[in-house]
């Protein structure tokens, strides 16, 4: 009897395929495997700690109900990552009317969406390690923010980021320049980083 | 839902390349996360095992309903043929 847990990825999802129904032993073990980094990848996504768990199990039963389409041309967190930011995105989009603009026009620097909030405000001593990077991600206006974790945590193209957020190739690449240059700064000095001083 | 095939134009990131802490960034999920996904799975299954019952039965009472309209259209003819 093979222990599920000493299986890779590829091997897990072959057997998912292959169950019957009702039995979830192998999808579990991906489960399993990967729910901290879908959840941390809702919350920043959508901003939102509140929602990020529901949305994470609602990744997990698409991907369930959609395995017999993965044919392993993709690693599987490739695939996993794909359905989750289309699934964030459009709870976002859902949630409320999304326009974007462009944060480069000097007529849109004094919006309150862009401003970047003081990491260390109020803090009394500096988090370390994933906590000061779960500071930092909250202190991103969501317009750097959403290309930003597409791009560095789900590894997604620059295309692919455009397709989905429904802006120019220019545009996405410049969000994610100065998204990771916020998140630098932010991280390295807990800062105030405002945009405008950005280039 | 497509596959991809991974990161295409990784070297447009430039000399500075990503933010490398937030490549392994995890949250910890509710202890009964996992539990929770399998309840929703079974449920959703359900529900789809019921709509495929009330489908079949529906095609069920059509295919007779479409059966005793022939039935009333044909019956008469065959009467008919058998009378003379």
């Amino acid at each position: 009897m093979i222990e599920l847990d000493t299986l890779d990825d590829a091997a897990l999802i072959e057997r998912a395929q292959g169950s019957g129904p009702g039995d979830l032993r192998a999808f579990d073990v991906l489960v399993h495997r990967h729910k901290g980094h879908v959840l941390a990848n809702c919350r920043y996504l959508t901003g939102s700690a509140e929602e990020a768990e529901d949305l994470a199990q609602e990744v997990f039963v698409k991907v369930y109900f959609s395995l017999g389409t993965f044919e392993g041309r993709a690693k599987f967190r490739t695939w996993l990552d794909r359905i989750k930011a289309n699934h964030c995105i459009d709870h976002v989009r859902s949630r409320r009317p999304v326009r974007f603009i462009d944060v480069d026009a000097p007529e849109h620097q004094h919006l309150e969406a862009l401003r970047v909030e003081p990491v260390a405000a109020g803090a009394g001593e500096e988090p370390a390690g994933q906590g000061r990077v779960r500071q930092v991600l909250a202190a991103i206006p969501e317009t750097l923010r959403i290309p930003l974790v597409l791009r560095d945590m789900d590894e997604m193209s620059y295309q692919d980021i455009a397709e989905r957020m429904e802006i120019g190739l220019s545009a996405v690449k410049m969000r994610i320049k100065r998204g990771r240059e916020t998140f630098r700064r932010l991280y390295d000095t807990g800062g105030s980083v405002p945009v405008q001083e950005e280039e | 839902m497509t596959e991809g095939t991974g990161r295409p134009d990784a070297r447009d990131d430039g000399p500075e390349g990503p933010a490398a802490p937030l490549r392994d960034l995890e949250d910890e999920p509710s202890a009964d996360f996992a539990e929770r996904v399998q309840n929703r799975i079974h449920r959703r299954e359900a529900a789809a095992h019921v709509t495929d019952l009330s489908s079949g039965g529906f095609l069920l009472v059509l295919v007779e309903f479409i059966g005793m309209i022939a039935g009333l259209f044909g019956g008469p003819n065959k009467t008919e043929g058998g009378s003379h």
